[in-house]
């Protein structure tokens, strides 16, 4: 027998774990949509056009879909972590393989898949002129929507496999400290390295949008870079975590 | 079925079976309750049940027939007598003697009662 | 079936749990694992399971490295535990999502089990009492049909019917090929049925050994007065009489008293050692 993957470990797994989150997902789709249909709906009929802005809209998606997509996540790797549930589950014949195999696609494909579709119907119902095309390229192309979302949610995967109890919570306020400590950082490095530089805010420098700032044509490669390379990281480090954890 | 506190329980197996072919609720040559089926019903493990049916197959109480199962020896009845005698003289009759020496009871006021319970039977 | 050997493991650096552990336990027999509060009994069944990993020595259960948590080996061990979440789920959707991790899965014995513990298959998981789903989880585990099948506490909970029930189903379903270890508290639950038993102590292990092999080194009776004082281990008044463990040195046949034996084993541990080490050499 294959004991890194085999096809029906895996169809079972999966089926035993979708089985289980079914409900979980299904809240968390039907909030993400119901919230931005009526937010939608209230905007088009108050005639509250600052909705619909582009980068306003972006905006707006991103404060809900963000934390859903990292709850729904941050719960479903719960299994990993209680230690009484973890360890029944740890007994389950399945290869670490194939258990971080079914969370990536159920928690980063899958439920992006529905995010995307989520906020393309949005689209279509209430700005089916707009920039359809745009929305789908944004969500998938850049880095800054959909690569903090998945970074998150592998963050949440990880936490589960480092925190025994109320990994959500506790994941939650580590990447608090790291955001705060990240910002810092930013907010020092605006002082020392850009002081001559007026109205600098710390956004610009991480983001590279201010036009004021001359940075070296790499940052934004290497910015990219780092991201993209962060969250595969942290499930390759998920996946070694989880072959050494202990019931 | 109750056990007792001190007799090893393969023993107190062996004495239920035998009670039962001495009842005759398990009849010469019939086959008998498999090593499994005892133990479950007598909520035992299975090893102690097999002990239990090998004791009583080295005194020829009961038979194997392979792949089949056990099964009461034609002249099981006798061999249980025997077995129980002997049992009884072995254990039972020196806690008895033991008993009679401490209350200080004679051997012939013993064997008043005996007859006395011999005749009580008869009438 | 399961060799542990000089087994070192703790949780924390400082305190020692086990220490130069060695522990051998044969298929075809129910084992019963013993010990104190603390002794480190679920620690034990855990590093057979592969759900803790050794801090030196090794362990090979099923032929495995349990540390590796190879599928196939995971596939031919069952664990129960003490305490356990259960997804929100029917019994009969259960038994449709898991069993079919486990090759040798049985629904027939399944339904057999649910009917000898009183429960319905289209109960919710989540309605039932912890003792109910406790028995769910007996009767699932033993219709797995895994070789290797691991009971922590197993009768905790279950009212005094399904003591009898969980005897029954237990006596009908070890076999030559299967290994039962069940680490118990509750040892008058469970008396004639564990025929092996191994008392764990603190690092390490007293007593490993088949219960003829114990009745045969020692004998469990009622003290009388020409008992060889120094062929007493243990001893103990009550009601019953004078009940002591001795050395079987007439090669009598008792009924072992497993409270007695642990009781034994804890006030004279060297010399039961010494009794069956000495006696496995010759």
């Amino acid at each position: 027998m294959n004991e890194v993957f085999n096809l029906k470990r895996f169809g079972l797994l999966f089926k035993e774990q979708t089985s289980k989150n079914l409900k979980l997902f299904l809240m968390g789709t039907v909030l993400v949509f119901a919230v931005l249909f009526v937010f939608s709906l209230l905007s088009i009929l108050s005639n509250y056009t600052n909705w619909q802005a582009f980068n306003n809209r972006i905006e707006l998606y991103k404060i809900i879909i963000f934390p859903t997509s990292c709850l729904v996540s941050g719960i479903w790797f719960t299994h990993l972590s209680k230690s009484t549930q973890g360890s029944g589950n740890l007994m389950l014949p399945v290869s670490a393989f194939e258990r971080i195999l079914i969370a990536f696609i159920i928690n980063i494909i899958v439920i992006n898949l529905m995010n995307l579709l989520i906020v393309l119907s949005i689209e279509v119902i209430f700005f089916q002129k707009i920039y359809i095309l745009r929305f789908a390229k944004y969500f998938f192309i850049d880095y800054r929507f959909y690569n903090l979302l998945f970074l998150l949610q592998s963050l949440f995967l990880i936490g589960s496999l480092v925190f025994k109890k109320v990994s959500i919570l506790k994941t939650g306020v580590t990447i608090f400290i790291l955001l705060i400590i990240f910002q810092l950082i930013n907010v020092l490095s605006i002082n020392i390295v850009f002081r001559d530089i007026p109205n600098l805010n710390y956004n610009d420098v991480f983001f590279n949008q201010n036009s004021n700032l001359v940075t070296p044509k790499y940052y934004d490669f290497l910015m990219r870079c780092i991201s993209y390379i962060g969250f595969p990281l942290i499930w390759v480090a998920s996946y070694f975590k989880l072959k050494e954890k202990q019931g | 079925m109750e056990f007792k506190e001190q007799q090893a329980i393969y023993l107190q197996i062996a004495e239920y079976v035998c009670e039962k072919i001495l009842l005759e609720n398990w009849k010469p040559d019939e086959k008998i309750l498999s090593v499994r089926e005892l133990a479950v019903e007598l909520e035992v493990n299975p090893n102690t049940a097999m002990r239990a049916y090998e004791f009583l197959q080295n005194r020829e109480i009961i038979y194997n027939k392979r792949g089949i199962g056990f099964f009461v020896a034609s002249d099981a009845n006798k061999k249980v007598s025997t077995f129980r005698k002997q049992q009884f003289l072995e254990s039972e009759l020196p806690v008895f003697l033991k008993n009679m020496q401490i209350l200080n009871i004679s051997i012939q006021e013993i064997e008043r009662y005996y007859t006395k319970f011999l005749n009580n039977k008869k009438s | 079936m399961i060799e542990i050997n000089n087994l070192a493991f703790s949780y924390k650096k400082k305190k020692q749990l086990f220490n130069h552990l060695n522990m051998q336990l044969s298929e075809g027999r129910i084992h019963g694992l013993l010990g104190k509060n603390g002794a480190g009994k679920t620690t034990l069944l855990k590093l057979i399971s592969g759900l803790l990993f050794p801090n030196d020595g090794n362990i090979k259960t099923l032929g495995y490295v349990p540390s590796k948590r190879k599928p196939s080996m995971l596939q031919d061990i069952y664990f129960l535990f003490e305490e356990f979440t259960l997804p929100d789920f029917s019994i009969q959707k259960f038994k449709e999502v898991y069993s079919g991790f486990y090759p040798n899965f049985n629904e027939n014995q399944f339904a057999e089990y649910l009917s000898e513990f009183e429960i319905h298959d289209n109960e919710k998981l989540n309605s039932l009492s912890y003792g109910q789903k406790k028995k769910v989880l007996i009767a699932f585990g033993i219709a797995t049909n895994t070789r290797l099948l691991i009971m922590d506490e197993p009768t905790n909970g279950l009212d005094i019917p399904s003591k009898s029930q969980f005897r029954k189903i237990m006596a009908g379903a070890v076999d030559e090929n299967k290994c039962v270890i069940i680490s118990t508290h509750q040892v008058r639950d469970l008396d004639n049925l564990i025929d092996s038993i191994t008392i764990l102590n603190q690092q390490d292990i007293i007593l490993s050994e088949p219960i003829e092999k114990i009745t045969e080194k020692l004998c469990f009776k009622v003290l009388s007065h020409n008992e060889i004082e120094d062929k007493i281990l243990f001893s103990e008044n009550n009601l019953r009489g004078n009940w002591a463990v001795a050395e079987n040195y007439k090669n009598e046949d008792s009924k072992l008293d497993i409270e007695m034996l642990f009781n034994a084993c804890f006030s004279n541990k060297k010399r039961i050692q010494e009794l069956f080490n000495h006696n496995n050499i010759s």
